[in-house]
């Protein structure tokens, strides 16, 4: 009987009370706003009023973008939720804001005829591309939600990336597109809401249509089949709608991040079951929480409002909520096969030290001693006139780079092995992000930047993760892709908060930046030589730690059995890992997927055994950063791309070939 | 104040040794700048500097004085390229308290020389004088930096006495960041302290950052704007900007728009020092000239 | 309710004495996927108005030869005819008023009704647009009736034990108004009382209202209770199609399962009973 009760109780659609709530919150606000200018609003206009003008040309017609721009959003979001019967997708965590961003950008700089020609048309290749991309890396039938979301969120990631390099290539003219890449809703006129309106209204009857063939999508695709429906042809129209929706709001006021997660998922939580009732709710649902958001933001920002960019602070509210979800959704797919087999090699001693030394060695000579002129020619150290100095100054640089390269590689064999996860890297699940963290919360709270307190602060930030992503897998055993995706909705927020810090102008949030795409810009021979040595020490205690890593290997059980202390071991393990991590951070920023990269390297070479693995991952660590450090020298010169991004650049398409790989293999 | 002592007091604090041995004072110093103002005023003064941060980018923000060919790039100011001011082996690095944090890595190069026109005191133009003479004493142009200052003097005076003939309006100066926001240039900045020589009223008297200037939506401009006021637009403005602001009822409703009492200017450095202050003051001179009775 | 069954089953026996025509055939039918044979069928001829029943090992080309059917997979070489009718020349919607087919394990419906998945099967006749008529509710409400769940239909269907969910699914393909019903292993997530359960409603259905069933069954015994007749696969071919009785008194059953099975006589004195040696 209770539980009966239970069951007709959970069927009572409450989503029209929250809808209200919201509604009702977000007209107060509105109204704490408006009511000052109220009595000359209402007036008939007949001198020149500026609070009159700005009522109805900026306050209002930036309310009406944000109730349009909450409705599309969200329901581009619940469109997709359904049609790929995934509660994580989205158009932020499946790329397609992303990608219609990097468009604009590029538009912008290479192409201005063609955001001249149509914005929109701009933001759709982009978000279309993105979508492709990342239903292209995740291919197979039946594919599991958080890795279609994880292949999106690795898309973004990647167009992430490229923007900001673009951005800090060509700063001064890009300043509007920073403003703009974290989604500002601040209008001058009613052009954007009334063009939105009617954009809009056409892609919602659309939507309309599909309710009926998204109903039999519930069935599973053969049920659907044998009721006459095409299931691919209904996906494929519901995904391309759900996309355009997205960049016509992406293109007209930016990346508003989240929303179109939040609101399905704020709609099914209330009670909104079926596809109707959920398409209806998520739209009213997420147009009043946009609403409500940008109302507030106006409110407590006041005379700042304009440049606090909405979209960054929906990413700060929302990117937590993408974790809690990851840790509510059970449905996930059974535990992964073990990491693919590979060939293992024998290798002599001396191979193996030739191996391990023998290309960072070379690497290092070879980035000391090519470079380039005043006049950007190229050139082998001969013909710089300075040439005592340019060996002081490049060695610093590539030492930190191979250093900072090793210990972020030695952390990834860590993390990959203890974890059993082939994804696993410093980078990937996050702890990267938190030294991010740690270092801002140093440069805005302690406002030191004495290298000590730097590397102390980045250790914390990084623990922390680590002890976040150890809780939230306890039980579920640190399953590849839930703690893949559980790091990036980490970088999500680290991005989020920092585009929000930037916007205030605030100059230490340039330091931020800088660190965020990692530079050895920096590397004194002070810096230099404390990680050196603190790489070589690290290197040497992980080294003397192989057995009980091996050991881990086999589980707690056996491990235990053997006569390993399991926690104090895994723990000492991690916080290597976390310590390593720190101290790379600074070099290389949390985002130069060194650490996945180089622990595959060596076992693709045949190193599979942990001692064989740490050391040619080492040396793969190193070369990789010592390359990303030189083309990040020279590739744009005189200017410096920060070696953080280029090996991002290189690594993240590296991560979404792995993705990829993982999909067909299984 | 006497600028003998002080030199003296900075050549013993272990400043450029040519400046104490005349024997080393023909050849003109090498200069590398990280910093635009210094580098419009070396100019001026006829030590051009040997390498320039952002050279490439000096004809959208400065203009004037030109930029000579020699002159090589030494990349973004706050990651020049520490291998090419090697290799030019400068005399001197000029950095100001923005770039001063590369101090260290500098010093390894060349002896580095800190000008900093803008301070917690938010006198812009009257520093300036003062880092005009300093770098004339530093490049050895002391006689030429003083005759420059003199003629700068001049030539305020000269602008503000043609225009205390006429009624003089407010004025707002302003650079477009988006079609939405902009600059607002005041208190403290460059321009306000040139306003203030010429004596005319700045009509964006509300708060502003150590720059000297706020970045605000442009109904947060049409808010603080008297009726009366002219508007004063600086290139560069994006391309993008222009047909959007034509559409904009709040901007064509703006009393200085309909009246039509706004231009746009040729790029003037907004951080710069007497040079980029002059030019300013030439502009202003010149449109107001002609459009106030 | 076995009672029932068995009284039923009696009435009916000489109703359908009269030979039935083919409601679908095979012939020359060829599937390969790469080196691999899925389906390979010379000939064969379902008959309508009756329980088919399929048989064999895990991999044996059941669930193909019904997906054939069902028109899911995509390449088919040889010819498919479907109520007379070559299957390729079927329009999807036509067809799917003819056949109705439910997959093997039918995913969780998060947050669907009884009564409104029932609904669902009405999709090949309104469409996507068209509008859900009176007729429509009324084949709603009698499936729902039908298959004994009209007192579940305001349930959600996640909520129902598994037993009460497949006769929900069942009642979408009555409502889908279909002559042939396809089912892929109906009963193999469910205990032995809900297997008797579905098994019973599918043949009564079958005999009420003359439908064809073709079911993928993995219990020999099951089969021979239920069918009125049973095909064999062996490596994509057919190697048997016979009624239950002769099937199970052939040798080729050990054939079918590759290990020794026997038949002894049902204790209740009807039909054998098969186990393994």
């Amino acid at each position: 009987m209770k539980a009966l009760a239970i069951k007709t109780d959970s069927l009572t659609n409450r989503a029209p009370w929250l809808v209200t709530v919201l509604f009702l919150l977000a007209a107060y606000v509105a109204w704490l706003l408006l009511a000052p200018h109220w009595s000359v609003l209402i007036s008939e206009a007949t001198i020149y009023d500026v609070e009159r003008m700005i009522a109805l040309y900026a306050t209002l017609p930036r309310m009406a973008t944000a109730l349009l721009s909450g409705a599309a959003l969200s329901l581009s979001g619940c469109l997709l939720q359904i049609a790929l019967k995934n509660n994580l997708a989205s158009p932020t965590t499946l790329g397609v804001s992303a990608g219609a961003h990097l468009a604009l950008v590029l538009a912008s700089l290479f192409a201005p005829a063609l955001i001249a020609y149509s914005r929109d048309l701009v933001a759709a290749i982009g978000g279309l591309t993105a979508a492709g991309l990342v239903f292209a890396l995740v291919s197979k039938r039946n594919v599991s939600p958080v890795t279609l979301v994880l292949g999106g969120l690795v898309v973004s990631l990647y167009f992430g990336a490229a923007a900001t390099v673009l951005t800090l290539l060509n700063d001064r003219y890009l300043a509007s597109l920073f403003i703009w890449g974290a989604g500002s809703l601040s209008q001058q006129d009613w052009s954007i809401p009334l063009n939105l309106i009617w954009k809009l209204s056409i892609l919602m009857a659309l939507a309309a249509l599909l309710v009926r063939p998204l109903a039999i999508l519930g069935l599973g695709d053969e049920a659907a089949k044998s009721l006459g429906a095409s299931p691919g042809n209904v996906r494929l129209w519901t995904v391309a709608l759900a996309v355009g929706l997205a960049v016509i709001v992406t293109s007209s006021v930016g990346v508003i991040g989240f929303i179109g997660l939040a609101a399905p998922t704020l709609a099914r939580l209330a009670g909104a079951r079926t596809v109707i009732s959920q398409l209806i709710w998520s739209t009213l649902i997420g147009s009043a929480l946009l609403f409500l958001t940008d109302n507030t933001i106006q409110y407590f920002a006041g005379s700042l409002a304009s440049l606090v960019p909405t979209g960054a602070v929906t990413a700060l509210l929302g990117s937590p909520l993408l974790l809690l979800l990851l840790r509510k959704n059970k449905s996930l797919q059974k535990p992964q096969a073990a990491i693919e087999s590979v060939k293992r090699a024998s290798y002599s001693r001396t191979a193996m030290g030739l191996i391990a030394l023998l290309p960072p060695f070379l690497l290092l000579i070879a980035s000391i001693v090519f470079g380039r002129t005043t006049t950007g020619a190229w050139d082998i150290l001969t013909a710089m006139p300075a040439s005592d100095l340019v060996f002081e100054l490049r060695m610093p640089r590539v030492l930190s780079a191979a250093a900072a390269g090793s210990l972020l590689a030695i952390a990834g064999v860590i993390l990959q092995r203890l974890s059993g996860n082939e994804m696993a890297s410093p980078e990937v699940v996050g702890v990267s992000s938190g030294a991010m963290l740690g270092l801002a919360f140093a440069v805005f709270f302690i406002a030191s930047d004495q290298l000590f307190a730097l590397i102390l602060c980045a250790s914390v930030g990084a623990f922390a993760i680590m002890g976040l992503i150890v809780f939230m897998n306890r039980k579920s055993g640190f399953q590849a892709e839930r703690m893949v995706l559980a790091g990036i909705a980490f970088s999500a927020l680290l991005d989020a908060l920092i585009g929000a810090l930037s916007a205030t102008g605030d100059l230490r949030s340039l330091m931020l930046l800088r660190w965020m795409s990692g530079s050895t810009y920096g590397a004194s021979l002070s810096s230099t030589s404390v990680l050196i040595i603190s790489a070589c020490l690290l290197l040497v205690s992980v080294l003397a730690l192989v057995r009980w890593m091996e050991a881990l290997e086999l589980g707690a059980g056996p491990a235990r059995s053997l006569g390993v202390p399991v926690n104090r071991a895994r723990g000492i393990l991690f916080l290597m890992a976390g310590l390593m991590t720190a101290a790379a951070t600074l070099s290389v920023g949390p985002l130069s997927f060194i650490g996945l990269m180089a622990p595959h390297i060596a076992r693709q070479l045949g190193f599979t055994r942990a001692k064989g693995q740490i050391l040619i991952s080492a040396s793969a660590g190193a070369s990789l950063m010592i390359l990303a450090d030189w083309i990040g020298r020279y590739g744009y010169f005189p200017y410096e791309i920060p070696s953080g991004l280029i090996s991002a650049l290189v690594g993240t398409p590296f991560l979404m070939f792995l993705l990829s790989r993982r999909q067909n293999g299984n | 104040m006497s600028i003998d002592r002080r030199h003296l007091i900075k050549a013993m604090a272990g400043v450029p040794i040519w400046a104490t041995f005349p024997a080393f004072a023909d050849s003109p110093v090498r200069i590398v700048s990280l910093d635009y103002a210094a580098a419009e005023t070396l100019i001026t003064l006829k030590v051009p500097p040997v390498g320039l941060q952002a050279r490439d980018h000096w004809h959208r923000w400065v203009v004037e004085p030109a930029l000579p060919d020699s002159v090589i790039n030494i990349g973004q100011d706050l990651v020049v390229n520490m291998e090419v001011i090697a290799s030019l082996k400068p005399d001197l690095i000029i950095t100001t308290p923005y770039t001063d944090t590369l101090r260290p890595q500098l010093q390894r190069l060349a002896p580095v020389h800190k000008i900093s026109v803008y301070d917690q005191a938010g006198t812009p133009l009257k520093n300036a004088y003062r880092e005009t003479l300093e770098l004339g004493w530093l490049a050895k142009r002391s006689d030429q930096a003083k005759a420059f200052l003199q003629a700068a003097d001049h030539e305020f005076d000269t602008i503000k006495q043609s225009l205390s003939q006429h009624k003089v309006p407010p004025v707002s100066l302003v650079s477009f960041m988006d079609q939405r926001h902009v600059r607002v240039y005041g208190k403290s900045g460059l321009y306000q302290t040139v306003l203030d020589r010429l004596g005319i009223e700045n009509a964006w008297t509300r708060p502003t950052n150590y720059w000297g200037f706020a970045t605000v939506g442009l109904e947060e401009l049409a808010r603080h704007a008297p009726s009366d006021m002219h508007l004063i637009i600086f290139e560069p403005v994006l391309d993008e900007v222009k047909p959007t602001l034509a559409k904009s009822p709040i901007w064509r409703s703006m009393p200085v728009v309909e009246k039509e009492n706004f231009t746009i200017f040729p790029p003037v450095l907004p951080f710069g020092m007497v040079p980029s202050a002059l030019r300013f003051a030439r502009l202003i001179r010149q449109y107001l000239q002609g459009n106030v009775s | 309710m076995s009672l029932t069954h068995r009284i039923l089953a009696n009435v009916t026996e000489h109703v359908r004495a009269a030979e039935p025509e083919a409601i679908a055939s095979f012939k020359d039918v060829k599937i390969e996927i790469g080196e691999k044979t899925l389906l390979s069928i010379d000939k064969i001829a379902f008959p309508s108005g009756r329980v088919s029943g399929l048989i064999g090992q895990n991999g044996s080309g059941k669930s193909t030869l019904l997906k054939v059917l069902a028109n899911q997979m995509p390449t088919v070489t040889g010819e498919v005819t479907c109520l007379g009718k070559a299957l390729h020349q079927w329009d999807r919607k036509e067809l799917a008023r003819s056949i109705a087919y439910l997959p093997q394990d039918p995913p969780p419906t998060r947050g669907m009704l009884v009564r409104e998945l029932v609904a669902l099967g009405r999709y090949p006749w309104h469409g996507a647009f068209g509008r859900f008529s009176e007729k429509d509710a009324q084949k709603t409400q009698a499936s729902l009736e039908l298959t004994n769940i009209s007192h579940l239909s305001d349930r959600l269907v996640d909520t129902l034990s598994g037993g009460e969910r497949q006769r929900a699914w069942i009642a979408m393909m009555m409502a889908q108004d279909a002559k042939c019903l396809l089912m892929d292993e109906p009963i193999s997530a469910l205990d032995i009382a809900h297997q008797v359960e579905v098994l019973d409603l599918v043949r009564n259905l079958s005999i009420k209202r003359g439908l064809s069933v073709i079911i993928v069954l993995h219990d020999i015994n099951m089969a021979a209770r239920y069918c009125d007749r049973i095909v064999a696969l062996k490596q994509g071919q057919i190697i048997a199609d016979a009624t239950p009785d002769d099937l199970l008194q052939s040798p080729l059953l050990q054939q079918v399962f590759g290990i020794p099975i026997s038949v002894v006589p049902h204790p209740g004195g009807q039909g054998v009973l098969t186990y393994v040696d």
